[in-house]
């Protein structure tokens, strides 16, 4: 077999310390988070500039072109990746968001105005990404947490004050996704 | 015993790709601590024995190679490991 004992119990213990020290860090772009939160926050902004008698574009007009950027920028992000791993948890994070934003978008273009009044859909939206934060936060990434319990607080918030409800919302986005991703942009930026 | 793992460089490379999706020769170059050449030959092994996967491309105009552990290789590694502790066992 060509390995004694003591061999054996070097090997093991080779394995065992690069598991125990597996990087169990978040790497996904901040970029994407950015860009997400800045979507929910115009939209918001812009359904409660309407609510509170502004002039704004209908919502077709901007709500389309800007989440075809939104996932433009997403894949850019995505593919320009210069990460030198990606470990575990990217991976979960990046199923994680996929998934609640796909579950979310299919119910906004199934279901929205026949079944789920508009601003009920904003809140599915805040509600949906604030666990997908929440769950990606409680994994591996504190900034992540708070994030998602920000939007969560704006989600629950907003009903006490209906009038408000977007631009709570909107707030919510921001302190949620816009705020964690600059925060991790500057804490790749200095190292 | 795993004979392609019975080198400590191509063990400590096959640790590292558990616990990741992938990783760049790089990032395993630092981890493992091996020279350019060495952890290249050994990859070189780990590859033709179907227990790694490489994929090449360009990041920003610059080649990257990433190195993904396949279901042989994960399967090795507990086979391994299994044969180190029983090692270890009827030597006790």
């Amino acid at each position: 077999m060509g390995m004694d004992e003591s061999a054996a119990r070097d090997d093991l213990a080779v394995v065992d310390r690069i598991l125990h020290a597996a990087d169990r860090t978040f790497h996904l772009p901040p970029l994407i988070f950015i860009t997400w939160g800045l979507y929910g926050t115009i939209v918001n902004g812009v359904h409660q500039a309407a609510a509170s008698g502004f002039s704004v574009p209908p919502d077709p007009a901007f709500h389309l072109p800007m989440m075809l950027l939104a996932i433009g920028i997403t894949v850019w992000a995505a593919g320009r990746g210069d990460a030198e791993r990606e470990t575990l948890v990217d991976s979960h994070a990046g199923t994680t968001f996929a998934t609640a934003f796909g579950v979310i978008l299919l119910l906004n273009l199934t279901c929205q105005h026949a079944v789920i009044p508009a601003r009920a859909m904003s809140l599915f939206w805040s509600g949906g990404m604030s666990i997908a934060l929440l769950t990606v936060g409680f994994q591996s990434s504190r900034l992540l947490l708070g994030g998602g319990a920000a939007l969560l607080a704006a989600s629950a918030l907003a009903g006490l004050a209906p009038t408000w409800l977007h631009g709570t919302l909107a707030i919510g986005w921001f302190a949620g996704m816009v705020v964690p991703g600059i925060v991790s942009w500057s804490r790749r930026a200095h190292g | 015993m795993d004979e392609l793992l019975l080198s400590r460089v191509r063990l400590a490379v096959i640790a590292e790709l558990v616990a990741v999706e992938w990783a760049t020769f790089t990032d395993l170059q630092r981890s493992v601590r091996a020279t350019n050449g060495n952890l290249s030959t050994h990859l070189g092994k780990l590859v033709a024995g179907g227990y790694v996967a490489e994929r090449k491309r360009f990041v920003r105009r610059r080649p990257q190679t990433r190195y993904r552990l396949t279901d042989a290789g994960r399967a090795a590694l507990v086979r391994h490991v299994e044969s180190l502790q029983a090692l270890i066992r009827s030597q006790a």
